[in-house]
């Protein structure tokens, strides 16, 4: 980085506030914050590479390693890509439960995003009530595929295991109680007087700088850009879905969109499994060679998978933009340009949801 | 100065760049510019930071965008250059599309000079 200011101020790799290494370098002019940039390279996994060569079977494991927070929505993206490849069709009631396991992941994920960022900016009695409500959502991902994450449960034509009508109302009463409590943490955020001077106005991305970067998911839509692939998803619109966006395009407004939005995934969940009915869970099919670009929404935003695959069902390429790239890449450049605050760094940092994980596929 | 926290990142880069997307931007880079993906790579690696090159597929889509509503900036690669990898500024950019209003403006010589200035 070229030094061109006062003091070149580095932040991480190792930082109590980053649940992974990053580095971020700022350019300092007196407490003012100029520009940053961001070094990875601390956690590279190469999984792109990993995967050439292989069968397809075991890119769906592989594909799940990329990130531990959102291993569902890998595991999804990568067997959808392979099913339209090869024309397999999955049964509704595997589409409902595939449906209910990514909001159950996006719920999670967005409330350790939130519970992050609260830790950040030194509220951490809330953030420890968020970490300690997404203990529910955890749960009810380990009653669908018996473990908390890496489940591989989403498989070609189908899911691995059906959900029992007992544990279906079990995962519904806690949809009741994440949105009993939920509505108590939302309103300690958005009236906490010290919460509003920590993040209102801080960390405000232009709409031109939001367009040029191509930047996605709730940093998109708390900006005012409608991004969201699930709007292409007939079975979301059937269940209910709406595009949810904010203008004030600061930390605040992206922590209150992820909040808007866990209330719009626990109504999907309930919608969709009033919507389950008995059937089959897994139909056959079987793998032919071709390639294909396929987009879902993960919970950080768009997850693209480009994938091609031979005769022989091995991987010839793969390539996996992550939402985290295009986040990590904006805040860096646009949102934490010209700082007031050294102190603000971190939260507008989290605020995008960096996963570093992701970023370092 | 050199700080004792800076590292050489040209490997890192480097890796970044032989992703599937950002290797077809960098070849569709170079096929604008005239030049080899090696010489495009090196130029990158120079100029850009690992995170603009990690994000460098969604900015060149971002601005085949503007290029389509931009005839005079698309033929010099204007938005690929200031908007997708950030390698010229905007106000350079703007010192370019008005060289190529003038009477008597050779593309292939305004993009000579593009290059000359990006290398």
């Amino acid at each position: 980085m070229k030094k061109v200011v006062d003091v070149s101020l580095p932040v991480g790799p190792v930082h109590p506030c980053f649940k992974e290494p990053c580095r971020i370098k700022c350019e300092t002019r007196g407490e003012r914050v100029v520009t940053t940039e961001v070094e990875l390279g601390y956690v590279k996994k190469g999984i792109e590479k990993i995967m050439v060569g292989r069968p397809w079977q075991e890119t769906i494991f592989l594909a799940e390693r990329v990130c531990g927070i959102c291993s569902v929505v890998h595991n999804t993206v990568i067997v959808e890509a392979l099913e339209k490849i090869s024309g397999i069709t999955v049964p509704r009631r595997a589409e409902l439960l595939r449906l209910i396991l990514n909001e159950l992941d996006r719920i999670q994920s967005h409330l350790l995003a939130n519970y992050s960022y609260c830790y950040t900016i030194e509220h951490e009695t809330l953030g420890m009530y968020l970490l300690n409500l997404r203990e529910t959502a955890m749960d009810s991902i380990e009653l669908m595929t018996g473990t908390r994450i890496m489940a591989a449960y989403v498989v070609p034509g189908g899911v691995r295991e059906d959900l029992s009508a007992e544990n279906a109302a079990a995962i519904l009463a806690g949809t009741y109680h994440m949105e009993k409590e939920l509505k108590r943490f939302v309103k300690m955020f958005e009236t906490g007087p010290m919460i509003g001077l920590r993040s209102k106005g801080i960390g405000v991305l232009s709409m031109q700088d939001a367009l040029a970067s191509g930047v996605v998911g709730p940093t998109a839509r708390a900006a005012g850009l409608p991004r969201d692939a699930r709007k292409a998803d007939p079975l979301y619109l059937e269940m209910g879905w709406h595009m949810i966006t904010r203008t004030e395009s600061d930390n605040f407004s992206r922590i209150m969109l992820r909040f808007d939005e866990l209330f719009q995934s626990l109504n999907l969940i309930r919608n969709a499994v009033a919507a389950l009915e008995p059937g089959k869970i897994r139909n056959g099919g079987e793998m032919k060679a071709g390639r294909i670009k396929h987009t879902i929404e993960a919970p950080r935003g768009d997850l693209t998978y480009d994938i091609e695959i031979d005769a022989a069902g091995q991987v010839v390429s793969v390539s996996i933009q992550t939402p985290s790239i295009p986040n990590i890449e904006v805040a860096t450049h646009a949102m934490m340009k010209d700082l007031a605050s050294a102190a603000d760094v971190t939260s507008t940092f989290i605020s995008a949801d960096p996963c570093i994980a992701c970023a370092e596929r | 100065m050199k700080l004792a926290y800076e590292r050489d990142l040209t490997p890192m880069k480097l890796t970044s760049l032989s992703g599937v997307r950002q290797n077809d931007v960098t070849i569709a880079l170079a096929n604008r510019l005239g030049i080899s993906r090696q010489r495009m790579r090196r130029i990158l690696i120079q100029k850009c930071d690992l995170m603009t090159l990690e994000n460098l597929g969604p900015r060149y889509d971002a601005a085949e965008i503007q290029a389509r509503s931009d005839e005079i900036g698309d033929a010099l690669s204007l938005p690929h250059l200031s908007t997708a990898a950030g390698i010229l500024t905007k106000e350079r950019a703007d010192h370019y599309r008005a060289l190529a209003g003038e009477k008597d403006a050779v593309t292939a010589d305004i993009l000579r000079m593009i290059l000359e200035e990006i290398s």
